[in-house]
C-alpha cells in the first residue's frame, strides 16, 4: 500500500491547515493528506493549477496541486500567503 | 543507445521557463521537441521530468524539476536544432523565469561518467552556474542562458545527466490506452501502448501473461533505459498502475 492516504480527521474543519514559521506559511499537516490539502484549497482563493504532472492528486482543488506551494525538504510552503 | 538505425543522438534539455500560472516547461520542451521534427531536424524522444535538489538557497517557484529529451538524426544539424530551441525560448518563457538551455550530441565523446555524476549529485546537492558552465566547457556541451539569472543552466546540464543514467524521472504526459480502462495483460501493454516494461515498486518485472488493472491517470517512468509502467499490488492482491503519490519519488 501506499504511504499516502485519505487522512482520517487530520484537518479539523475550524483549524487553519497552514502555520507561520517566520515569513512562511508551513503546510502543519503531511502533504499525504489529501483530504487537509483539498479542504485548505476550497477556503482559499488564491489557488492556480499547476502543470497536471506535478499533481499530486486526483482532485484538482488541493493545495498539492497548486502552482503557488513551494515543495520543502519535509512538506510544502504557500506562496500565496507568505506574499502577504 | 540509438533507437535508428546509423541515427545520431542528441540530448537536448531545457529548465527554468516559467512562473506561476504561465506554461510549464514540460511544455514548452515538447514544443521544441515538436518543431524539430516539422522542420526536418530529427525525431525526438518523449520528454521527460527530472526532480532536482529541493533547498531553501536554491531560487525555484514550486518544484525544482528539468526537462530532457533525445533527437535521433541521421544527419545531425546541432546548430539548427540549437537555433530553433532558442527561438522558442525566447517567445515562451515567462518574463520572470531564469531560463537554461543544454545540447549534447552523443558522438562527441564515450564517457559522459562526469556528466552523470553532474546530474546525480543536482538531486541532493546545491550546485552553481560556474560549476554547470565548467563542466559543459570540459565535455563539449553547448550550455547557455536566456534570460533573467540564467540559474536554468544547472538544472538543464544535469537533466541530460539524469536521463543518461537511464533510470530517472518520469515521462511527461500520460500512457495512451487504445480501449478503456480495466484488466490488462502485461502482453497487451506493452504491445499497444509506448510502455517498454511494467514493473513494480520494489523493481520485480511483471511476466507478459500477468494482469494489471488500468485505471485513472496512467503515467510512465524512465527505468533501466526503458519506458517503464510502474505497477503496487491494492489490498486484494491485485496489480494496478501506480498512482500519483507512488510516482512522485521518479
Amino acid at each position: 500500500m501506499s504511504e499516502f492516504s485519505i487522512g482520517a480527521g487530520l484537518c479539523p474543519d475550524e483549524e487553519d491547515a497552514f502555520v507561520l514559521q517566520g515569513e512562511r506559511w508551513i503546510f502543519r499537516y503531511p502533504a499525504t493528506d489529501l483530504i487537509a490539502s483539498r479542504k485548505a484549497a476550497q477556503a482559499c482563493n488564491g489557488f492556480v493549477a499547476d502543470d497536471e504532472d506535478e499533481w499530486l492528486d486526483d482532485t484538482e482543488l488541493s493545495c498539492v496541486n497548486c502552482a503557488r506551494r513551494r515543495w520543502l525538504r519535509d512538506g510544502f510552503m504557500c506562496l500565496f500567503r507568505s506574499a502577504d | 543507445m540509438n533507437q535508428d538505425n546509423n541515427a545520431h543522438c542528441l540530448y537536448l534539455a531545457i529548465d527554468d521557463t516559467d512562473d506561476i500560472g504561465t506554461k510549464g516547461t514540460g511544455e514548452i520542451a515538447e514544443e521544441i521537441a515538436a518543431l524539430i521534427q516539422e522542420q526536418g531536424l530529427g525525431r525526438a524522444s518523449m520528454v521527460t521530468r527530472h526532480q532536482l535538489f529541493v533547498h531553501e538557497s536554491i531560487p525555484y517557484t514550486s518544484h525544482n524539476s528539468a526537462m530532457c529529451f533525445r533527437i535521433y538524426s541521421a544527419e545531425p544539424n546541432p546548430e539548427a536544432i540549437r537555433a530553433l530551441a532558442i527561438e522558442h525560448l525566447l517567445a515562451e518563457s515567462a518574463p520572470a523565469s531564469d531560463p537554461g538551455l543544454a545540447l549534447l550530441n552523443e558522438t562527441d565523446r564515450c564517457d559522459w561518467s562526469a556528466l552523470v555524476a553532474y546530474g546525480l549529485n543536482a538531486k541532493k546537492r546545491v550546485l552553481t552556474k560556474a560549476m554547470a558552465y565548467q563542466l559543459a566547457e570540459e565535455l563539449g556541451v553547448q550550455l547557455s542562458e536566456h534570460g533573467g539569472t540564467g540559474d536554468g543552466v544547472i538544472g538543464a546540464l544535469a537533466a541530460i545527466g539524469l536521463r543518461m543514467t537511464g533510470s530517472d524521472g518520469r515521462y511527461k504526459g500520460r500512457l495512451k490506452l487504445p480501449a478503456a480502462e480495466g484488466l490488462w495483460p502485461v502482453r497487451d501493454i506493452i504491445e499497444q501502448t509506448t510502455a517498454s516494461a511494467v514493473v513494480d515498486l520494489t523493481g520485480y518485472r511483471l511476466a507478459l501473461d500477468e494482469q494489471v488493472y488500468l485505471s485513472g491517470k496512467i503515467k510512465a517512468v524512465l527505468l533501466n533505459h526503458q519506458q517503464t509502467l510502474l505497477v503496487a499490488k491494492g489490498e486484494d492482491g491485485q496489480w494496478r498502475n501506480a498512482g500519483r503519490q507512488e510516482l512522485k519519488e521518479y
